[in-house]
């Protein structure tokens, strides 16, 4: 240390300014912002629809109608849930739709939440930016978690004890897309390039996932062998994940349940583990 | 007089140590754009011309509970990097920032608002982002909100608000969490007269309550009016440092010398120009 002219102990007590370092403390630092976060989520998914007349009608709205839209093409037009054998195909799609709807605008959003964010550390745990997208994300999906069960209850489901699984189901959605968006939003702020690039995957994604035709009956056939179709629909997170809401929605098993359950909890915990010691790790370097 | 001389700088006082800075150097490096056929071969190779700015140069000093220092200097002398390594949001190259507490930065040019909220809901959030219980906000949120003088805007989104009123909704937010080391980028120069003259009254405030300020501004009569040290920063070097009169008196009159370097600096920056035609 140059000569400051500071006494012995007078620099006891300092410390270097920024940000915890550690996992730990930098998990504190959260939690304490806990109301902050909810707080803007709050606002910030209000103010978007303030403008409109219908305001927060939207909420529901939005889901109802881009259901409509694939209902319409894929269910009447094409009929391509012609292979789904006793399965009402508008329960299928609402649940697939608006479970994918959640994790996509999670995973997208949080995942460029650093965009154009300086690099080095800011006074605040930069965590949080990625966690304000998924929190509103999920904000919304709250809604449209209703109009879901409301959907197949008017196709002619009666409500069992089960659709409460929906919840657990919920928190496993909610770290992988969490943990999704901290493990790509530091490579992100690096090359802002794959954002855009990115919601070309998800939509890759959505198409093979099994929302608007089953994807399942024809991937999964056991006369196909394991080509790289097969294995790519076997790992693919979203895949799992709306397979399990529609085992739950309506009890469809195209897939063995332990081996869809064993996805989702693997690719929520993996991601979410790995992204946040992965992200603490970068902001402190 | 020089900074190399600390002795000069840290008077023998009793008060705590807020915040020492200890031989701060900061570099930034740079890309320079290339253009026409040399921009595509650096596209095809991947090199690009890289060029380290030297935005701080050995920063040294400390300041105690109590003090407030003015930081004096023209655009890009390096004021708000410093300030940013204050902060901790700009890492220093070599040398180092020790702080009593966390140091919040007050910005006048950035606005971290929603501006589709309202006045009120950023005040909530506001609060709400230093760890303050909701509890307590709903206490404290009265007393901002009569700070602002907003009157009824206060409930309308910010998107509705000239820039001055931002910045008043800006400055009461942040100077309500009364943090323990406050630091200030050109936020005074905001607002009409009477705030002005208010704001200026605040950071003495928190002046008084024990927290360490620091300022960085084009005008002396801030400094003059807030401060009990002043700082000159020319080209990431500290000029001076000490009693606010005497370095103000020193700024203000290399002031008129100031054209040289200008003229110097275009100068320089031509035969650059031309070293690169010549490529």
């Amino acid at each position: 240390m140059a000569n400051l002219g500071l006494g012995v102990n007078e620099t006891e007590g300092l410390f270097e300014p920024g940000i915890a370092r550690a996992p730990g403390p930098y998990l504190k630092r959260m939690w304490d912002l806990r109301h902050f976060m909810m707080t803007e989520a709050r606002g910030k998914l209000a103010s978007g629809h303030s403008e409109l007349l219908l305001g927060r009608g939207w909420l529901v709205l939005e889901p109802l109608l881009y259901v409509s839209v694939y209902f319409v093409l894929f269910g009447l037009a094409l009929r391509t849930g012609r292979d789904l054998e006793n399965i009402d195909f508008l329960s299928y799609l609402v649940v697939g739709k608006i479970t994918f709807q959640f994790l996509s605008r999670g995973v997208l959003n949080s995942a460029g939440a650093l965009r154009g964010s300086p690099k080095g550390a800011l006074d605040f745990p930069r965590a949080t930016l990625p966690l304000g997208y998924v929190l509103r994300s999920a904000l919304a999906y709250r809604v449209e978690v209703f109009v879901m069960f409301a959907m197949v209850m008017l196709r002619g489901a009666t409500p069992i004890a089960h659709w409460l699984f929906a919840v657990p189901l919920f928190l496993l959605m909610f770290a992988f897309a969490f943990g999704s968006g901290l493990c790509l939003s530091p490579v992100i702020r690096r090359f802002p390039d794959i954002h855009p690039a990115m919601s070309h995957v998800m939509r890759l994604a959505f198409y093979s996932s099994g929302i608007i035709f089953p994807v399942e009956v024809i991937l999964l056939d056991a006369d196909n062998g394991l080509s790289w179709l097969r294995l790519y629909t076997l790992v693919n997170p979203f895949f799992a994940f709306v397979k399990v809401q529609q085992a739950i929605a309506f009890d469809y098993e195209p897939v063995p349940l332990e081996y869809a359950l064993l996805s989702v909890v693997t690719w929520s915990i993996g991601t979410f583990v790995f992204g946040f010691l992965w992200f603490v790790r970068d902001e402190s370097a | 007089m020089n900074i190399n001389e600390p002795n000069r700088i840290v008077p023998d006082r009793t008060s705590p140590v807020a915040l020492v800075v200890d031989d701060v150097h900061v570099h930034f490096d740079v890309y320079l754009a290339a253009s026409g056929a040399r921009g595509i071969k650096s596209l095809v190779t991947g090199q690009r011309t890289r060029a380290t700015v030297k935005a701080l140069s050995g920063v040294s000093f400390v300041l105690r509970q109590g003090d407030s220092l003015g930081i004096l200097g023209h655009n890009g002398s390096g004021k708000s990097t410093l300030l940013g390594a204050i902060a901790g949001q700009i890492a220093c190259t070599s040398g180092r920032v020790l702080v009593r507490s966390q140091p919040k930065m007050l910005s006048g040019a950035s606005v971290a608002m929603n501006t589709r909220l309202s006045g009120r809901d950023n005040i909530t959030l506001g609060l709400l982002s230093i760890g303050m219980k909701p509890e307590e906000v709903a206490a404290k949120e009265l007393e901002v909100v009569e700070y602002t003088e907003l009157g009824d805007f206060i409930d309308m989104p910010v998107t509705t608000y000239s820039s001055g009123m931002k910045s008043r909704l800006l400055f009461a937010i942040k100077t309500h969490q009364t943090p323990d080391i406050l630091l200030l980028d050109e936020a005074l120069s905001v607002g009409d007269k009477t705030f002005k003259q208010k704001s200026l009254e605040r950071v003495n405030g928190i002046r008084e309550s024990a927290g360490a300020v620091v300022m960085a501004t084009h005008q002396p009569a801030e400094i003059r009016e807030s401060c009990n040290y002043a700082m000159w920063l020319k080209d990431g070097r500290v000029m001076l440092f000490g009693d606010p009169e005497e370095v103000i008196e020193e700024y203000e009159s290399a002031d008129g010398s100031r054209r040289d370097t200008v003229e110097r600096r275009t100068k320089q920056h031509g035969t650059h120009e031309r070293r690169r035609n010549q490529r």
